[in-house]
């Protein structure tokens, strides 16, 4: 197979051996650039090629994939993130999981567009990758480290000030918590299905990464900047400018006005609190400054100093969306400090805010409606918004301490060994993770897509892009089965797309400018159907790899509650059950795929090129 | 974008919405569509600075002074 350097890429990929102890390089293959373009791309193919069926999560044959893109490492705002793609604990299935920061620039910088990790270390180690030296080094001394702590540790071990990124687990993932994270930059987390599980599985604690001086080569670099100028304008006033005045956390009242704010487990949508709790108020009454992304003209990362109510004086990451919707309305919690205290802990013990948030909030409707007592819960008292005892609680999850043991196996595996009427209230996919923090009850779109994702994560639907950039009429029912699945389909690619490129996707609102900016560094000529088809190439090989890995197709549904119609706010009533199976059929079929089992046609896959995939599974 | 205009007390959302839609594109193409008579689902709206449910604010009841806002909406993060 033909390698070369290509202009966006660094030409090499670095596999690391941990059963061996031994660090390789391998040529960038050229079929790799030309089919599936980088991050998530390079991720699904070795991926497939590398774990085959039979091999589970945490048989030291995994693969863990870490990778950039074409524009990791460039001007271009947000090319710090990489795609972290592996067979996850959560649904013991493949997923593409991205995080932010400078990790992905530094691993270009150091001379690589991704690595690979396989195997499982005889002792911990972390990963040290410096310009033209990998090595593994001993972990112990910063094992029982969280994920900030890492950094400094390694560093003062090294015994060096410069710069690095540093992305690792904390003792959850040490403890093999199902749905440990890995997470790194202080704050930037790769989040789904259990990755950080998987990097315990294998004892490896962190890969630190120094800033080398590497230079990524470009097809066009005057083009590029003059792109990436125009890029980080639209992201700036893209959607009102949302993002850039307020964070992920801007349009947390107005979800809860639409019905989609997650509260008390889905027991109400009622959460009159929303407007001290909502990124308006917490970036105008506590003390914050920027903290960007590796080229980051956006910044909308900060970090914040709360300054008032019982948790005065902390300081960490403003949490993004996703924590303070689990922080604050999905548990009951009306404290804003305290929302930001515990999505820091989270974050640090290294467990998803997703699914730690959905766990919390079935104990708590648990504890109110008597299926649990204290006694169950290791003596606290998981009463709605009781902060002090969701903190205690995590720190058990993350050392699988006592109750925590059987919280760590995440909502689904738990609420079914608890039973009864435990497992009535439990909101998860069947499949076995939970969805992110929205109530997807009146954002049909999301929940068929969170059930159906092959990544594992927000596959299309996702509220950056308008269909009219897309040419697409726009949504006008959020309720009409036909649009969801249709506009889902439709849209189906993109983000796995932006996925292959090493940027962050909140940089990414305009399709045009940022396929500019793509081929100004590759010199590709790409054009938006085509770039649509390495997208949905990505989705149909990781559909492929999953159904080889025993996807059923059933479980590609909600759980009774995650299902339920809401009884009350503005989509009070609104059911979605009756149409479910109607639209995932519906999906299947416009995505080219049998409509009853979802299984990709072989004429879809010789279309996108996967003819290798026909008849193996 | 920000849009000054005039209305007749009592006007609903709806109608003034409809009259916008002539002549601003950008409304048309993001806001709301004359075709469906419905607000994009992509976009929240607040009225006197309180969110309003999308579904039910098309009929709410104008008068002078009200300031509406079309808010998108996110996720993720």
């Amino acid at each position: 197979m033909g390698t070369g350097t290509f202009p966006g890429y660094m030409g090499k990929i670095l596999r690391v051996d941990l059963s061996r102890g031994r660090i390789t390089e391998e040529p960038l293959e050229k079929e790799l650039v030309e089919k599936y373009l980088g991050g998530s791309g390079f991720g699904a193919e070795y991926l497939y090629r590398e774990v085959p069926p039979g091999v589970a999560w945490d048989n030291p044959e995994n693969r863990i994939i870490m990778a950039s893109g074409p524009l990791g490492g460039t001007i271009v705002s947000g090319t710090g993130t990489f795609s972290l793609v592996t067979k996850g604990p959560m649904t013991n299935l493949a997923v593409s999981t991205q995080a932010n920061g400078f990790w992905g620039a530094f691993l270009k910088f150091a001379g690589y567009d991704a690595l690979i990790i396989q195997g499982q270390a005889p002792r911990w180690v972390y990963l040290y990758i410096g310009e033209g030296k990998a090595e593994l080094r001993d972990a112990s001394p910063i094992l029982g480290k969280d994920t900030w702590e890492v950094e400094g540790a390694i560093k003062r071990e090294l015994g060096t000030t410069q710069k690095l990124s540093v992305f690792g687990i904390g003792p959850a993932g040490e403890n093999l918590v199902r749905f440990a994270i890995v997470g790194g930059d202080e704050g930037h987390i790769a989040s789904k299905n259990g990755c950080g599980c998987v990097m315990g599985s294998k004892r490896l604690k962190a890969i630190a990464i120094p800033h080398s001086r590497k230079v990524v080569p470009l097809h066009d670099k005057q083009l590029l900047s003059e792109k990436a100028k125009a890029l980080d304008l639209n992201a700036k006033e893209a959607r009102g400018g949302v993002i850039y005045k307020w964070g992920t956390g801007g349009s947390f009242s107005s979800l809860l006005a639409a019905g989609s704010l997650p509260v008390r487990n889905y027991t109400t949508n009622l959460y009159p609190e929303h407007e001290k709790m909502n990124a308006q108020y917490i970036r105008t009454h506590f003390e914050y400054r920027s903290k960007p992304c590796w080229a980051c003209r956006i910044a909308h990362t900060k970090h914040m100093k709360v300054t008032e109510g019982p948790y005065a004086g902390f300081e960490g990451e403003e949490p993004e969306y996703e924590c303070m919707a689990a922080w604050g309305p999905l548990v009951g919690n009306t404290d804003a400090g305290a929302m930001i205290m515990l999505s820091n802990l989270t974050d640090k013990l290294g467990l998803d805010v997703n699914e730690s948030g959905w766990i919390i909030a079935w104990l708590m409707e648990g504890y109110e409606k008597g299926i649990f007592t204290r006694q169950d819960l290791d003596g606290l008292e998981m009463r709605w918004g009781n902060v002090e005892a969701i903190r205690t609680m995590l720190e058990k999850i993350s050392r699988r301490e006592g109750i925590g043991d059987l919280l760590a196996e995440g909502v689904k595996r738990a609420s079914e060994k608890v039973g009864g009427e435990a497992s009535k209230i439990a909101i998860y996919v069947q499949k076995g993770a939970t969805p992110r923090g929205h109530d997807h009850r009146s954002i049909w779109a999301e929940m068929l897509d969170t059930c159906v994702s092959a990544t594992g994560t927000i596959q299309s639907a996702m509220r950056l892009i308008t269909p009219s950039l897309f040419g697409l009429p726009p949504l006008s029912n959020p309720f009409s089965p036909w649009e969801v699945a249709g506009l889902n389909a439709k849209l189906d690619g993109w983000w796995v797309f932006v996925d292959t490129l090493g940027i962050c996707r909140f940089i990414t609102n305009d399709p045009a400018l940022t396929i500019d900016c793509v081929n100004a560094a590759t010199g590709r000529g790409f054009t938006l159907p085509e770039v649509m088809t390495i997208g949905r190439r990505i989705i149909n090989q990781l559909r492929v790899f999953n159904f080889r890995h025993g996807l059923d197709p059933a479980l590609e549904a909600p759980s009774v509650r995650y299902g339920s119609s809401p009884t009350d706010g503005p989509a009070e009533k609104k059911a979605v059950m009756p149409y479910f199976p109607w639209m995932k059929s519906f999906y299947f079929e416009l995505m080219g795929w049998d409509p009853g089992t979802g299984k990709p046609l072989p004429q879809t896959l010789k279309a996108l090129g996967l003819d290798k995939l026909i008849g193996t599974f | 974008m920000v849009i000054e205009e005039p209305i007749e007390e009592g006007e609903s959302l709806r109608r003034l919405l409809n009259r916008l839609a002539e002549r601003v594109p950008q409304l048309r193409e993001t806001i709301f569509d004359p075709l469906t008579q419905s607000i994009s689902s992509e976009m929240a709206l607040v009225i006197n600075d309180r969110v309003e449910s999308p579904f039910q604010g098309l009929e709410t009841l104008l008068k002078d002074g009200d300031r509406i806002l079309f808010f998108p909406y996110l996720a993720g993060g």
